[in-house]
């Protein structure tokens, strides 16, 4: 066998043995509880194999949709003969799913993901650490169950890009809590906010009161038109970065 | 038999035109065939991220995450991919994504120039390292580094053939398919697919050999794990 063709052997080889894996992980996806006999996920953390949730989903699809609207708007060709289905701008805010649910705002953040204008520089990638709870610091990379919160306690928010950020960057934070009655409830947090040359953000919150037995924090951080402006007709605004933690009141 | 296997034929065919339908209209902007879809093709988009980050050391769930939306994205509004597929040529909707989706994470990755995930370049030593030179090395004195250099030639095939070349490079190396059959698939000429079983060798020769040549540390070999891991090696 000459070299190449055992070199794309051993490539196939490689291939088969990621299909399979692939295949466990989908089936992880799929079921959504642990598959502790499959010894293909040995290893996989579980925070890689856990579906995505139907929040999350439900994100993708109003930013897909918005990509949409937007390139119709623009007057690019439309998609396959389909016309796209024109939707009302107060419905194009709403984002619901199983479970927990978005608000307008924060759904509007989602959609407008997307390539930065070339007057404004893309955002670098940001790596969030949060003090204030109950607990030692939290990076939102890694996260270690939810945090421990209290009505009235303040959360500080380090922001670091992993490459100097020039220009204003705005952060957006939401606590959005699971009341008693099983409703949930989600509130703007007033934010004081410092930036540094580099483009690091400080942003410092209180929790509010009253605050659901549980829920999650979400932070947005993008650019001033991506966060404060309502949706534009085509995407003139930068990325926006979204975090979120899950937290759990604590008396 | 017979009529068994042209029942299943049928309803493939049935599920292949649902599928395509539904493709049809999301792309279209139907958000629920949009939602459809998403919830269809996320474990499968999931999956390859996963594989591809864990491979890497990375176990983050708001890497995975992230990944996994911007592979969507591109699938639905990016290339327009989605609107590529054709089940007439044989793989479903979700092999035809799967390989789409595992060729983007890569390239997706490999363009991250400033990963907060990678090393500060070492020493890259010698760059004239011949071809020769470096096969002359003895591999079972470094079998780890022949199997990073398979792990990065594996990487590179995927960003560096075009999405027929990959299709090809499965269909015939990975699922072992008949030429007659791809033939028959693609809708091809059966000297066309010989001549991508050549083409493919000469690809990854280059491909190998201008890796040997680099010998300059990758970022994607950065963390990179092994592809068997013994019992005792679980990631934290």
């Amino acid at each position: 066998m000459s070299r190449p063709e055992e070199t794309l052997e051993q490539l196939a080889r490689l291939a088969r043995e990621e299909e399979a894996l692939h295949a466990a992980i989908e089936r992880r996806t799929a079921q959504a509880s642990t598959s502790e006999n499959d010894p293909l996920l040995l290893g996989v953390p579980e925070a890689l194999a856990e579906p995505l949730s139907d929040v999350r989903q439900s994100a993708i699809v109003d930013a897909i949709q918005a990509r949409f609207e937007a390139a119709r708007a623009s007057g690019e060709p439309a998609k396959p003969s389909e016309p796209l289905r024109s939707v009302p701008r107060a419905q194009n805010r709403r984002v619901f799913a199983v479970g927990a649910a978005l608000t307008a705002v924060a759904a509007a953040v989602f959609m407008f993901v997307g390539r930065a204008p070339p007057a404004i520089e893309p955002l670098a990638r940001y790596d969030v650490r949060v003090e204030g709870a109950q607990q030692p610091d939290r990076r939102a990379t890694s996260p270690n169950g939810p945090l421990r919160l209290r009505p009235g306690s303040r959360l500080r928010f380090d922001l670091r890009p992993s490459t100097d950020v020039h220009g204003v960057v705005r952060a957006r934070l939401f606590v959005q809590g699971v009341r008693a009655d099983g409703k949930s409830d989600t509130k703007e947090l007033r934010v004081s906010q410092e930036q540094s040359a580099a483009g690091a953000l400080r942003i410092d919150a209180a929790i509010p009161s009253p605050l659901g037995d549980r829920g999650e924090i979400l932070l947005f951080v993008g650019r001033e038109r991506a966060l404060f402006e309502g949706p534009p007709n085509e995407p003139r605004a930068a990325e926006v970065q979204a975090f979120r933690w899950s937290f759990q009141r604590v008396e | 038999m017979e009529q068994l296997c042209a029942g299943l034929d049928r309803g493939y065919s049935k599920l292949w035109m649902a599928s395509q339908d539904l493709v049809k209209r999301a792309l279209g902007g139907e958000r629920a065939a949009i939602e459809a879809l998403v919830r269809e093709l996320t474990p499968v988009v999931q999956a390859r991220v996963a594989a591809t980050l864990w491979r890497r050391g990375h176990n983050t769930r708001q890497e995975l995450e992230d990944l996994t939306q911007e592979v969507l994205m591109d699938l639905f509004t990016g290339a327009r991919v989605l609107a590529d597929w054709e089940p007439e040529r044989g793989l479903s909707l979700t092999a035809f994504v799967g390989l789409i989706a595992q060729r983007q994470v890569f390239s997706l990755l490999r363009s991250r120039k400033r990963s907060p995930f990678t090393h500060e370049p070492t020493d890259p030593g010698s760059l004239d390292a011949t071809v020769e030179a470096v096969r002359a090395q003895p591999a079972a004195e470094d079998p780890l580094a022949a199997r990073e250099l398979l792990g990065l030639l594996f990487d590179r095939l995927h960003t560096e053939l075009s999405p027929k070349g990959l299709e090809m490079f499965y269909r015939l190396y990975v699922w072992q398919q008949e030429p007659e059959l791809i033939a028959e698939e693609t809708g091809s000429k059966l000297d066309a697919i010989y001549q991508w079983r050549s083409r493919l060798k000469k690809e990854v020769a280059e491909l190998e050999t201008r890796l040997l040549r680099q010998r300059l540390p990758d970022p994607m070999l950065a963390n990179y794990r092994p592809l068997k891991p013994n019992k005792s090696d679980v990631s934290s």
